[in-house]
Formats: structure tokens, C-alpha cells, sequence
């Protein structure tokens, strides 16, 4: 909260310094829900938490390159605490990203800083920091960041000391994209007390024609010192509209979890071993009579402790209108013994005309054994949005679900969407 | 705040600073634009529609990033690499909507309106994540092992 009051001090001076030029952003999403909670053998509660997004960005700030990026959300609850946490409180909120980022006009070269995201390689943070990242001669790139991590949770202080990492990249081509990364955090909490997490990666983008492409990667916990993952893909286009792909993932749990803050769920001290494999094959028309799009899914997991699993599924998408989207999917999950097995089935159409949408989603399990007495479980869930200008649009959506968890539950939801843009950009 | 905590970050953001005047000795060539010159129309698109060539960096064909089912499922792949491309159509919270540190609200839900999205976990997800979690507890690892698992552990103690 401290931080959020110090960014919003931050934009506050910022603003009137933005000379003409600057392109302003702003969006916002005010989501208000309405369900009724029953937990047998407590009170009934009626909640009505009411959220509310918020982003800004400025783009060109006094300098050609210079932006700034906001997001964060609060919550506040109209009725009975809706939290459900082992804290719980009536107001709540994240800020989840709030950085400058200065972009060169060669090679790609960028620099950000505050709190924001990195994707590169194995790494996947969210940190307090610096970033930067260029292309360099040669096809060499090379990306680096560093900072403090932000806090996993809010009841203990689970968080690193410092963090810090990079990925050094080679492209050959367009045929070659090898990527070596790794990541350094300094006294991350784990199961056994405050440890170094590190880790190091490989990734590979690898295209020996146009139509075949690999990609994956494999990572190494530099902690325990051994494998973690390897997990690869394979797609090929044999002809336009048509991707088929085949997958392999091979991870060891206690190594790939070593860094878990919860234990009791991701519990890494085991010897477990996952393994997957499967294809997915997707065919896509675009023209005559309209545009479809058929896609099947086959996937094998492999538990040392749990035993052998499968999926199968397929999805068909139709646009029989300009404005009619349309999709039916079904699965079926054929779990080891002692999972549940069961099936999914699933129907949605999304329908607008002018300043009015209409959309619907019906999802449906049918479990192989009844969970709390049910084996049937439903969910319907109906809606309408209505766009009062190009940049202002309220919508909402009622649910029904007779499931194992909801009995003939109805419960809504109302969203306010709008937008502010200097110049009318991109989403 | 302990000195170790400022002195790494600021020697990285200087090194860093140097790193990225160096990169003005490069050739202006590749340089992506911040934002994609075509507005694009709601629904996931599909590059080759409208590109023929290759990425002007990468020089990765633009099929590389067409929208297909699995390039949505595994995106994870084309991230890990490509987050700049990612970034000239995507800002950050459009990923934060199903991947963030702390998010209250299902993704299916936040975005109701969209039941053609790829989200996870539409329906009854309470009852059904006690089956899909043993199958493939790797998959929930990356949202929910290190972040975003408040609600997990009233439960999962
Ligand atoms: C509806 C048509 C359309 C679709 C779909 C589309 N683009 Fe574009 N894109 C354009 C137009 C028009 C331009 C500007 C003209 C140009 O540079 O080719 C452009 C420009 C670009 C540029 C800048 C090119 C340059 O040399 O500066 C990139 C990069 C790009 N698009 C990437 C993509 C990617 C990746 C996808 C798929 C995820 C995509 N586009 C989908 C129409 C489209
Ligand atoms: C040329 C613009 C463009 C580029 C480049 C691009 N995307 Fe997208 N992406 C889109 C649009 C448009 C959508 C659809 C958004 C919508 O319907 O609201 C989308 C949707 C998505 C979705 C959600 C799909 C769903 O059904 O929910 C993911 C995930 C995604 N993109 C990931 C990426 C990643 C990762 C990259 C970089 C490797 C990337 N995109 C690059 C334009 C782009
Ligand atoms: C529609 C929801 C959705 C959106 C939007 C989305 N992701 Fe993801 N992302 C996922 C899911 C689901 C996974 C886990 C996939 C798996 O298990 O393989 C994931 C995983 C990832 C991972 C791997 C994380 C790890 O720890 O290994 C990266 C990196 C990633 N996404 C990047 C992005 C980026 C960058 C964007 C925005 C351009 C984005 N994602 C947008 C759903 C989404
Ligand atoms: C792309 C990221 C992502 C992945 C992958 C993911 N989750 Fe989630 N999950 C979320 C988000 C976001 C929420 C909503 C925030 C919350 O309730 O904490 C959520 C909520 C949940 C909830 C609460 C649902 C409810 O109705 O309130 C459960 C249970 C859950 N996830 C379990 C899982 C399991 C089990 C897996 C793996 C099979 C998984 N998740 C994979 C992002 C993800
Ligand atoms: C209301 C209680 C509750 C909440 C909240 C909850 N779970 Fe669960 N979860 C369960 C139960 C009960 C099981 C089944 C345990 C069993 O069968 O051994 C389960 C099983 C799982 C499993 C499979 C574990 C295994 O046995 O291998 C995963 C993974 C999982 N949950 C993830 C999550 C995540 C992630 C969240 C938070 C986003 C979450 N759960 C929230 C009750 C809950």
C-alpha cells in the first residue's frame, strides 16, 4: 500500500511535466460480484466484493522512447468478507506492475525499471528492479535483470534478499534460436530454511524448414544440483491452416518444486517423477461456407507415485456470422486408479450487433463416481454487455450451477469497462 | 534495507545503462516498432494472414506466431524467447489477467464475457482441481507454487 501510495505521489508529479506529444492511456475495470456463500454448519453469508483495475500508460514522455506502465487492483467488499484466505480482510488490493521503460530506436535495446515482469528463458518473475535487454551483432542477444523480489505472500515474509539473472542468446537465420539463462536469488525461503535459489537454463527454437519447428527447453536446479525439466515441442505446418504438434515433458518433482511456499501442496521432498507426452492437431478454414476451426487433443501423464492418466479432447469453433463466434469441446479424462475419472463437455456462443453483445457458456462434468453424493455437475452461465461510447461499455453475467460444490446456486457478476486514450492506440 | 540490497541492483543497472549505450554502435536495422502498426480486431490472430515474410530481427517466419490453438496452449515457448515480440501487441496485463503474484479473481470470471478465450479453470473448478491437480500438478506449479496460492492454503495447509 505504501508503494502504491508513493507510485500514484510518482504519476502525480510526472504528469504535468508531460510535454504535447505524450500519449496518454488509461483503463479501468470495476467488477462488482454477488454470491450468496453456504458452507454446511456455518451462517449463511451474502458477499459483494467489489473490484477495481486500473492501468496507465504514457507513452513518448518529454524524450521519444521514455514510457510509463501502471497496473494494480483493489477490492473492497459491500457486504460480508469475501476473502478466502487464512487473513481474512475486507479490503484488499496488488500493485502489479509500475515501471519507466526507455526503448533505443536500434537493435531492440530497452531498459525498464520498477516493478514489473520478466520472461527470459527459465525465468519467470515478478521483481522491484532493473532491466535491459539488446540485440548485438552476430545474432548474439543478451537480456539482463536485477532487483528484489517481490513478496510471494502476505503472511510471512517469503521473499529473496536480492534476485538476479539473464538470458544470452544466439539466432542463426531464422532457422536457430538457442538460448542459455539463468537466475540467482539470494536467501529464498525453502522447505529447509533460507537458501540460494538458482537456476539455470537452455532453450531451443530450431526451424530446418519452414514447415518443422522445435522448441522447448531444459533446466537445472543449481541448489540440489540436478535436472529439473526437460520439455519439449514439435509442430509441423504441413499445409496453411493445418499445425499438428507433438510434445514431451519429463520433470522431476523434487527439484522442479525445491522452491515452493507451499510445501504441504507442492511437497518437494519426494522422489516423484512426471512424465507427458501427447499431440494436438488443429485445422483451421478460413474461407467458404464460413470460417471453422476443428482441433483434437491427446495427452499421456505419467505419475511414478499415482500411475498412468489420459486425456482426449477435440474442439470445434464455427463463425457462422461476422459476429457470431460459436465452440463445442468435450474430454474425456481416464485417470490411474484412485483418481477420479470423468468427462467435460462444454458449449459457448458469443454474439454482437452494433453497441449490444450477448454471450453464453455452458459447462458440464460427468464424473465416473458421485463427489458429495453428485455425479453430474453443471454450470450455465448467460450474459449481456451494452457499449454507452466506443469507450465505455457496462456488461454482466448471471451463473447457475448445480455442481458438487454449488446446490442450485445463482450468482452475478456486473463490469464496467472504460478507456481513456490521448490518441486512440492499440490494446 | 542492508547495503547488498543496493549495490547489486545498482551495479546491474549500471552495467546495464553501458550495455545499452553500447548497443547505439549497432546498425539501426531489425528494430521492432513499440506497438503494432494495424489495430487488430478482437479474437486471436493469425500472422500469415495479412504477412507473408519473416521477423525483421529474428527473421523467424510470421507463422511462428500465428494464434493457433497450440501456439495459445504453449505459448510458454514462444515467451521464453520472444517477449519483446509478445510486447508490441501485448502490455503486461494482459498476461497478468491469468499469470500474476496475487489475483483474486478466476480469470474465467474477470473476463466473463469472453467465453472464447483460452482460461483456465471455467465451471466448477473447486470440485473438478482435486482430479486435474494429480494429473499434472507441474502445470499448476507455474501459477500457484510460489505465488498467487492465499486461497490454496485454507486448505492445503
Ligand atoms: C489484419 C492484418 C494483420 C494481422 C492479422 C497481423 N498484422 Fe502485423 N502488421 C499489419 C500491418 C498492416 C502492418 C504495417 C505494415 C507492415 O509493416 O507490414 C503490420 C506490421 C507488423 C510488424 C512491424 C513490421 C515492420 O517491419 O516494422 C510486426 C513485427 C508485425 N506486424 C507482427 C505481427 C504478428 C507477430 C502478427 C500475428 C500475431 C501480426 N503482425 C498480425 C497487419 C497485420
Ligand atoms: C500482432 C499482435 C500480437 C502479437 C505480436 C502477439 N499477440 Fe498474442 N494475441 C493478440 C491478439 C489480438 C489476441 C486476442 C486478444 C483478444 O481476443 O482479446 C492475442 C491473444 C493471446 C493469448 C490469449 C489467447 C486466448 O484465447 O485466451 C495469449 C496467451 C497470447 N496472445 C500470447 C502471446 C505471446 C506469448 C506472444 C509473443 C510470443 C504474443 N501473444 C504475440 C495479438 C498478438
Ligand atoms: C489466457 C490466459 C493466459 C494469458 C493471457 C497468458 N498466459 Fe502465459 N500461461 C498461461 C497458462 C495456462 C500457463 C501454464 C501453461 C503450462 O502449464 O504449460 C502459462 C505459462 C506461461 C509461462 C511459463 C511460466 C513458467 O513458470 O514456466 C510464461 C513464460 C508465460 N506464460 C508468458 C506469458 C506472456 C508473456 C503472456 C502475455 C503476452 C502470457 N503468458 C499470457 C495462461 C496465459
Ligand atoms: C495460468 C495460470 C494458472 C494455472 C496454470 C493454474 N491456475 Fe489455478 N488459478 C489461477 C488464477 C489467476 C486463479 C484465481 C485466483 C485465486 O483464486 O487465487 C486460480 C484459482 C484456482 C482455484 C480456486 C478456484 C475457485 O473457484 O475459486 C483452484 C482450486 C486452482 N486455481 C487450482 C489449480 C490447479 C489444481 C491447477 C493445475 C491443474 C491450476 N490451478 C493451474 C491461475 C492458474
Ligand atoms: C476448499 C478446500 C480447497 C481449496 C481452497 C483448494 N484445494 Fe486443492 N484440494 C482440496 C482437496 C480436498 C483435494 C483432494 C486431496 C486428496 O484427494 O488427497 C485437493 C487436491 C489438490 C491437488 C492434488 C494434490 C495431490 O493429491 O496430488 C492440487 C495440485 C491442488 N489441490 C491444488 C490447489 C491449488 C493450487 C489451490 C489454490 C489455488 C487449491 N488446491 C485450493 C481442497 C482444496
Amino acid at each position: 500500500m505504501k508503494r502504491l501510495a508513493s507510485m500514484a505521489t510518482l504519476l502525480a508529479l510526472l504528469l504535468p511535466s508531460m510535454a504535447a506529444g505524450v500519449e496518454i492511456g488509461a483503463d479501468g475495470t470495476t467488477i462488482i460480484r454477488i454470491e450468496e456463500r453456504s458452507v454446511p454448519g456455518f451462517a449463511k453469508q451474502t458477499v459483494a466484493p467489489a473490484t477495481q483495475y486500473l492501468g496507465f500508460d504514457a507513452e513518448d514522455i518529454s524524450i521519444k522512447g521514455l514510457s510509463m506502465h501502471f497496473y494494480g487492483w483493489g477490492r473492497l467488499d459491500l457486504a460480508d468478507d469475501s476473502a478466502e484466505s487464512t487473513t481474512p480482510r475486507s479490503t484488499d488490493g496488488n500493485f502489479t506492475y509500475g515501471y519507466l521503460q526507455y526503448r533505443f530506436d536500434k537493435a531492440n535495446a530497452r531498459v525498464k525499471a520498477g516493478r514489473f515482469f520478466v520472461y527470459e528463458g527459465i525465468a519467470a518473475e515478478q521483481i522491484d528492479g532493473v532491466y535491459a535487454r539488446t540485440d548485438l551483432n552476430k545474432g548474439f542477444t543478451i537480456a539482463a535483470f536485477g532487483g528484489i523480489p517481490v513478496r510471494l505472500d502476505r503472511d510471512g515474509m517469503t521473499k529473496g534478499k536480492y534476485i538476479g539473472g539473464g538470458r544470452l542468446g544466439y539466432r542463426y537465420g531464422g532457422i536457430l534460436d538457442l538460448g542459455v539463462s539463468g537466475l540467482h536469488e539470494a536467501d529464498s525461503p525453502t522447505l529447509y530454511g533460507k537458501e540460494k535459489r538458482q537456476m539455470l537454463g537452455g532453450d531451443i527454437w530450431f526451424s530446418p524448414h519452414r514447415m518443422v519447428e522445435l522448441s522447448g527447453r531444459s533446466s537445472y536446479n543449481g541448489t540440489t544440483e540436478e535436472i529439473a525439466e526437460h520439455s519439449y515441442l514439435l509442430s509441423v505446418r504441413p499445409v496453411s491452416g493445418l499445425t499438428a504438434a507433438v510434445h514431451y515433458t519429463d520433470i522431476r518433482l523434487k527439484d522442479y518444486f525445491a522452491f515452493t511456499n507451499v510445501p504441504s501442496l507442492f511437497n518437494p521432498n519426494n522422489g516423484d517423477k512426471f512424465r507427458s507426452h501427447g499431440a494436438t492437431v488443429s485445422y483451421r478454414i478460413t474461407k467458404l461456407p464460413f470460417p471453422a476451426e476443428v482441433s483434437l487433443e491427446y495427452r499421456h501423464f505419467k505419475r511414478d507415485s499415482k500411475g498412468n492418466s489420459d486425456r482426449y479432447g477435440g474442439e470445434i469453433r464455427l463463425t457462422p456470422l461476422d459476429k457470431l463466434n460459436t465452440g463445442v469441446s468435450y474430454a474425456r479424462i481416464a485417470a490411474a486408479n484412485g483418481i477420479m475419472s470423468y468427462n467435460e463437455a462444454r458449449a459457448f456462443a458469443m454474439y454482437s450487433y452494433g453497441r449490444f453483445s450477448v454471450n453464453l457458456d455452458a459447462i458440464g462434468n460427468i464424473y465416473d463416481d458421485s463427489v458429495y453424493g453428485k455425479k453430474d455437475s453443471y454450470e450455465i452461465t448467460g450474459g449481456c454487455g451494452y457499449a454507452i461510447t466506443p469507450s465505455l461499455r457496462v456488461s454482466g453475467e448471471a451463473t447457475y450451477a448445480d455442481t458438487p460444490w454449488y446446490d442450485k446456486d445463482v450468482r452475478g457478476l456486473l463490469r464496467l469497462n472504460y478507456s481513456y486514450n490521448s490518441k486512440g492506440a492499440a490494446q | 534495507m542492508n547495503r547488498v540490497t543496493w549495490t547489486i541492483p545498482a551495479a546491474l543497472g549500471f552495467g546495464m545503462l553501458l550495455m545499452t549505450a553500447c548497443s547505439q554502435l549497432l546498425p539501426a536495422s531489425g528494430n521492432l516498432p513499440s506497438t503494432h502498426p494495424e489495430a487488430l480486431p478482437q479474437g486471436r490472430p493469425v500472422c500469415t494472414e495479412c504477412h507473408e515474410a519473416t521477423l525483421k530481427d529474428s527473421l523467424k517466419p510470421y507463422a511462428v506466431f500465428d494464434h493457433t490453438p497450440s501456439f495459445v496452449k504453449d505459448h510458454r515457448f514462444a515467451a521464453q524467447s520472444e517477449e519483446r515480440t509478445c510486447a508490441i501487441c501485448h502490455k503486461q496485463s494482459f498476461c497478468t489477467d491469468c499469470h500474476a503474484n496475487h489475483n483474486e479473481i478466476k480469470p474465467s470470471l474477470k473476463l466473463g464475457d469472453r467465453p472464447d478465450r483460452d482460461l483456465v479453470h471455467r465451471g466448477d473448478y473447486m470440485t473438478r482441481h482435486k482430479f486435474e491437480g494429480k494429473l499434472d500438478p507441474t502445470g499448476c506449479y507455474r501459477c500457484h507454487g510460489r505465488a498467487n496460492n492465499e486461497k490454496c492454503v485454507t486448505c492445503h495447509r
